[in-house]
C-alpha cells in the first residue's frame, strides 16, 4: 500500500502473495458498480465468490467474473451454504474446475442461525482437499485447538470467526484471537464479524495477518467510503502491531520536560 | 430418456453427450462447471462423455459472495 512508510512482507497462502492485508467479498452489493468501485478503493487483491447452480431459466442472473474487473483479483472460491463435507469437497471440486484455481475458503456449515462452522465436518473436508492439492483457507471458530489441527492437516491459513457471519458485532473475544495466534504459525485471517474500521483495526493490532470482510462493506450506507475506511484501518492496525504498542500504566507520564517550568 | 440437471427433471435424447446438453441449454462451457452423479467431470471430457437414463448433473457457476 502507497500508505505505508515501512516496509512489510507480503501475506502469502501457498503459492498466492498479498501485499493488501484486507480480503474482500463480493456479495450483498446494491450494483455492480458499488461493487467494482468499492473493490478498488479497499485496495484488497483478492475477492471471494460463491459456487452455485446455473438457474437454467433465468439465465441473466450471469456469473460474477463478467462483473469483476478481469485478472485484477486473484478469485477465492467459498464453500458457503455447504453443511456436510461431501457437499463441501465437491463444490470446491467444481470451484476449481469453473475458475482454474486451487484456491478454496473452505467453509462447512453446523448451524443455521449462527453460521458457526461445523468442526467435525470441516477437519474431514480440509483433510480431503489438501490431500487433493489445494490451498486450503479454512473459516473456524476462534478456537487454538482446531486452529492447530487445521494447520497439521496442511491449511494455508486459519480464518476464526471474530462474530457471526453478517453480525457486524466486531471482536468478540480477542484474548481467543491472541490464543490462535500463539497456536499457529500459517497467516491468521480474522473472517466473519467486522463492522467497522475498528473492528479491523483491533483484529490486525491483535497480530492478525489479514482480514476478510463483506458486509460489513457492502452493507453499508456508503460502500464505497466505507472500502476507503477497511483499507485504512487494517493499514493502520498493521503498522500499529508492527510498530510495538507502549506498555499500558496506571498513572500519568508528562511529555513535556519537567524542568525549567515558569515559577518553580 | 430421463436426466437431472440441476435437481430438475429433464427430457433429453438417448446417447446425449455432455457437450451436446450444454449446447442445448445454451450454456458456453466458459466459467462453469459440471458433475456428473457427485463427480466433476473436465471440460476436455465434456465432447466423449455419454449421459445415460437417471444421471444426475450439475452445472455451477461462481456468484457474488462472501
Amino acid at each position: 500500500m502507497t500508505e505505508s512508510t515501512g516496509r512489510d512482507e507480503k501475506l502469502t497462502f501457498g503459492a498466492w502473495s498479498f501485499t493488501s492485508r484486507l480480503l474482500a467479498g463480493t456479495g450483498k452489493f446494491s450494483s455492480p458498480a458499488v461493487m467494482r468501485e468499492a473493490l478498488r478503493e479497499s485496495g484488497t487483491e483478492m475477492v471471494t465468490v460463491a459456487i452455485r447452480r446455473i438457474d437454467l431459466e433465468d439465465r441473466s442472473r450471469d456469473s460474477i467474473l463478467g462483473v469483476l474487473e478481469e485478472g485484477k483479483y486473484a478469485i477465492l472460491p467459498n464453500t458457503a451454504g455447504c453443511y456436510t463435507a461431501k457437499d463441501a469437497i465437491l463444490t470446491a471440486r467444481l470451484a476449481r474446475e469453473a475458475l482454474d484455481t486451487t484456491l478454496v475458503k473452505l467453509e462447512v456449515i453446523g448451524d443455521e442461525k449462527t453460521l458457526f462452522p461445523d468442526t467435525e465436518g470441516l477437519l474431514e473436508a480440509a483433510r480431503v482437499l489438501v490431500k487433493d492439492g489445494f490451498t486450503v483457507l479454512p473459516y473456524t471458530t476462534d478456537d487454538p485447538v482446531l486452529a492447530r489441527k487445521l494447520e497439521d492437516l496442511g491449511c494455508a491459513a486459519v480464518m476464526p470467526l471474530a462474530a457471526p457471519i453478517g453480525s457486524g458485532l466486531g471482536i468478540q473475544n480477542p484474548i481467543n484471537i491472541l490464543h490462535v495466534l500463539r497456536a499457529v504459525e500459517v497467516p491468521v485471517i480474522v473472517d466473519a464479524g467486522v463492522g467497522t474500521a475498528s473492528d479491523a483495526v483491533l483484529a490486525m493490532e491483535l497480530g492478525c495477518h489479514g482480514v476478510l470482510m463483506n458486509t460489513g462493506i457492502a452493507g453499508a450506507k456508503d460502500p464505497v467510503r466505507m472500502a476507503r475506511a477497511m483499507r485504512l484501518a487494517v493499514q493502520a492496525g498493521r503498522d500499529a502491531h508492527l510498530s510495538g504498542r507502549i506498555p499500558r500504566k496506571f498513572y500519568a507520564s508528562a511529555s513535556s520536560p519537567l524542568e525549567g517550568v515558569i515559577g518553580s | 430418456m430421463k436426466l437431472t440437471v440441476n435437481g430438475k427433471p429433464m427430457e433429453a435424447d438417448p446417447g446425449i453427450t455432455v457437450e451436446a446438453l450444454l449446447a442445448r441449454l445454451g450454456l458456453p462451457p466458459r466459467r462453469l462447471a459440471v458433475a456428473v452423479n457427485g463427480e466433476v467431470l473436465p471440460r476436455s471430457e465434456h465432447p466423449a462423455q455419454f449421459l445415460r437414463e437417471g444421471d444426475e448433473i450439475e452445472v455451477i457457476q461462481a456468484v457474488a459472495g462472501g
